[in-house]
């Protein structure tokens, strides 16, 4: 057998492994092949990209990462993974990666020994904070850091310097699923798991294309409607996209109106009876807040909501404007469609999971939207039972694990909330600083950190593993807003970027595998991995960047961690903050050893169903749900109206503009447009439009099309109809690419209540270029 | 930007009802294809050998094009010259 042969049977036997774990009972003839080739060692670490979590195998030859295989053991793909994860390991070897740290002089970015790098921005850090006080500084990350360096920016941070000027691209992520479940639950993160698909007999999906964003769930779903005939999946959606073509049933709706759909279902399931009534008696209490809550679009904006609790008839009443034929006339959805969609909700033999990511998240309403998505599954007591799931995905690899975990945005703390002072003292305890360092109110958000750097209030920001200048909305004034004489920036990036290109110090990133780590998936799921190759030239962990800089600036002492030990030192010094039944997490032994472990895990054992008490020991036996979160005990049905979002096409423009991901690119795709197979299957971003659309403009495929909104234009290719069809009067524009950046269109409204911006609907106007 | 030999990648082809053994007769025609068809469902393991680039491309596209595939979950990748 030659060399190919062998490499053939390689990756012949790694299918063969990952269906007979995805498939139960599956057979096939040939014989399965070794693993081990001329010293090839595999070792196990989740995905780089998406917040799926995907368990991969990594190929080790040499110091060089050279092959990938989905991980059987992984609980979460059973050895499958997507285009992305099994090239990810290409991403390290882009031929120009960042090896040594960059400093600006005369206005150019310069070469420079890293350690003249860290010693400027400490002392860039000490200064700002001297002359303008400790609110001057920030920090700004992302779900894509490891749980060590989130853990060491907020101890940095919050703990030594006192200020919470802390955030991430998460915010612009997820932050609407985090403050739906908590004015639902009280308590973050989903009840159930990957798991519960295996367990459902309907899958709606709301705004959430799979089949790119989340590949390996879209195939473990595709294949329970396999395995279990009668299955079903509904996708409810603003565009038809890949998802739409393999579900049973597409729907689509006009932007927004999400919000009326799902209070008219709500009316329906409440029409009908298909109530479960015991469940709602000892479960739920119902809830009303503040409307007509605005939309953030000026600087400094505030909201805060006003709870009230209400009883089951005013909420009754109150969903009396959301009959499905009035709703019909708002969302383009027939009334009969919402009269399915409650029939699947409410039929007590069904199991259904809802499964949503950022066209919930992304959305002026983020908060209400999920909150009204609870409410169906609580009406019917469909919720954490296996099969029964109101499940919000997450986009970056640790959204779940580094951002809210770990509690990397201004207002939380690794527990708790800033405001909360048992949370404060706690942290103070062990973080070993004085109380008093830690600041008793959230600062900036987000797109705020990004105005107040305009504005100027704030001086130095230190942007590690994300790219604001791709990702901001409304782009171009936050990057003059950067630019302005008096703004220190410090970019740790792996690559250089839109961001990196106006830093004044650029630190080089060791990433992924060429250091130790851990990321937190979309299930509870904690995964850990070994540092497995060097990294190139002078990069360095984030983690390690960080304690650099912290022992400059003279807080050596709550940094002393040794070099050989230091992910373990700071895993367990992090884990005792979620000591307790409820988020109980796994000692790093444990997780070294196990493809990946799910919280709270106590006694040794994962918890699938969270309020269950059959699986969730923090929850009390003796009923079928405890929902220990809020402090009457019970999940909370809110009241939440229908409100349009700020800006709706018009007559100067006529189109909504939707923006999004495709499956080949890892959000900017910074890391997957050097990967060259991903690069040449998609090379650059374009503008889908409705071919009745461009019939009228006389577009066809790869005419060049101008787009306009009140904030800015660009020019983009045409794809009509190979990918995914708008309907007439909308266009998407994925945003991977740094070349053409839509963001210079989009908006900067935000949930008033999450402060996540909607990247999902603006007006633009549409032209051909000639 | 990388370059270097086309990896091999083996994927589990899911095929829509009914239809594994046209699926599989189809991909058999594609140069470069190897199938392992499960012997008790219907289910597919394919196995892509492509030389260049172009070769991938091509692939690629034959397979997009195939009508009775339900979907295609991507497994391993594997590039010779690496591994050596
Ligand atoms: S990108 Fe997401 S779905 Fe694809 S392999 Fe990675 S974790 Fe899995």
């Amino acid at each position: 057998m030659n060399r190919r042969e062998m490499l053939i049977r390689m990756a012949g036997a790694a299918a063969i492994t990952a269906a007979t774990e995805l498939v139960p009972g599956v057979s096939f003839a040939a014989p399965a092949t070794t693993d081990s080739i001329n010293g090839l060692t595999w070792k196990k670490a989740p995905c780089r990209f998406c917040g799926t979590g995907c368990g991969l195998l990594i190929g080790i030859s040499n110091n060089r990462a050279v092959a990938v295989k989905g991980d059987p053991a992984s609980a979460v793909n059973k050895g499958l993974c997507c285009v992305k994860g099994y090239h990810s390991v290409l991403a390290l070897y882009g031929a120009d990666r960042l090896k040594t740290a960059l400093i600006r002089k005369n206005g150019k970015l310069v070469p420079a020994p890293i350690n003249e790098a860290l010693d400027l921005v400490a002392s860039k850090l000490k200064e700002n904070i001297a002359q303008h006080g400790k609110d001057s500084v920030a920090i700004y990350g992302s779900g894509q850091w490891t749980i060590p360096d989130g853990y060491c920016a907020s101890k940095l941070f919050k703990g030594a310097i006192g200020t919470n000027n802390v955030e991430g691209n998460a915010r612009l992520c997820m932050a609407s699923a985090v403050t739906g479940f908590m004015t639902t639950f009280g308590l973050d993160e989903p009840m159930g798991c990957y798991e519960d698909i295996e367990n459902a007999d309907v899958f709606i999906l709301w705004g959430n294309n799979m089949a790119e964003m989340h590949p390996v769930l879209f195939s473990r779903m595709l294949e329970r409607r396999q395995q279990s005939p009668g299955t079903l999946v509904v996708d409810l959606a603003t565009r038809t996209t890949r998802t739409s073509m393999a579900a049973d049933r597409s729907i689509l709706f006009l932007p927004q109106t999400d919000l009326a759909i799902a209070n008219a279902i709500a009316y329906e399931l409440i029409r009908n009876n298909w109530l479960h009534s015991t469940f709602l008696q000892r479960h739920v209490s119902f809830h009303a807040g503040k409307t007509n809550i605005g939309y953030g679009l000026e600087d400094k904006f505030a909201f805060t909501d006003e709870p009230r609790t209400i009883d089951f008839a005013a909420y009754k009443k109150a969903l009396e404007d959301y009959k499905p034929e009035k709703v019909e006339k708002l969302s383009g959805v027939p009334a009969r469609e919402i009269r399915y969609l409650a029939g699947l909700y409410g039929d007590p033999k069904k199991r259904v999971v809802s499964f949503w990511c950022m066209g919930m998240n992304q959305h002026t309403r983020g908060t209400w939207i999920q909150n009204l998505v609870y409410n169906i599954h609580l009406l019917t007591g469909k919720i954490a039972t296996p099969g029964n799931s109101p499940f919000s995905l997450t986009g970056q690899p640790s959204a779940c694990g580094t951002v809210r975990e770990v509690g990397t945005l201004t207002n939380r703390l690794p527990h708790g909330e800033v405001t909360d002072p048992h949370s404060r003292e706690m942290a103070a305890k062990i973080w070993g600083v004085p109380v008093s360092n830690i600041a008793p109110k959230p600062t900036l958000h987000t797109v705020e950190m990004f105005r107040a750097l305009d504005r100027g209030d704030l001086k130095f920001i230190w942007i590690q593993v994300t790219n604001p200048m791709v990702t901001m909305p409304k782009l171009k004034r936050y990057r003059d807003g950067l630019k302005k004489e008096n703004r220190f920036v410090v970019v740790s990036d792996v690559y250089p970027t839109p961001t990196t290109d106006i830093a004044d110090v650029v630190l080089p990133s060791a990433m992924w595998i060429e250091r130790e780590g851990m990321f937190g998936n979309s299930e509870r799921r904690t995964q850990h991995w070994e540092k497995m190759v060097d990294p190139p030239g002078e990069a360095m962990s984030d983690t390690w960047q960080l304690i650099e800089v912290a022992r400059r600036m003279g807080h050596g002492k709550l940094f002393a961690y040794k070099p050989e030990t230091h992910i373990k030192e700071i895993w367990e010094e992090y884990r005792q903050f979620h000591h307790g039944p409820a988020h109980e997490m796994a000692s790093y032994d444990e997780l070294r050893q196990r493809p990946g472990i799910m919280w709270p895990f106590v006694n040794g054992k994962e918890t699938r169903w969270r309020y269950n008490p059959k699986h969730d020991p923090a929850a009390k036996p003796g009923d079928t749900h405890h929902f220990y979160g809020k402090p009457d005990q019970k999940a909370w049905i809110w009241f939440r109206p229908y409100e349009p979002p700020p800006e709706m096409p018009d007559k100067d423009y006529p189109f909504w503009l939707n923006t999004g991901r495709v499956v080949e690119h890892w959000h900017t795709g910074s890391m997957t447009r050097r990967i060259p197979v991903l690069h040449q299957a998609m090379p650059n971003a374009y503008v889908e439009l409705h071919p009745n659309d461009a019939k009228r403009f006389n577009i066809k495929n790869g005419d060049s099309v101008r787009l306009t909104s009140r904030r800015g234009t660009i020019l983009l290719p045409a794809l009509i109809d190979r990918r995914g069809r708008p309907p007439e009067g909308q266009v998407f524009v994925p945003f991977f690419d740094e070349s053409k950046l839509i963001n210079e269109l989009t908006l900067d409204a935000f949930c008033p209540i999450s402060k996540q911006p909607d990247y999902k609907k603006c007006a633009v106007k549409v032209e051909k270029a000639l | 930007m990388q370059t270097g030999p086309v990896p091999i990648k083996s994927y589990i082809a899911w095929p829509l009802p009914g239809k594994a053994a046209e699926l599989q007769s189809q991909l058999l025609q594609i140069p470069g294809c190897q199938v392992l068809p499960a012997e008790n469902r219907e289910l597919l393991l394919l196995i892509t050998d492509t030389p260049t680039e172009p070769a991938e491309k091509l692939l690629a596209a034959q397979l997009e094009a195939l009508p009775h595939i339900q979907c295609l979950s991507l497994v391993a990748g594997i590039t010779e010259e690496e591994a050596a």
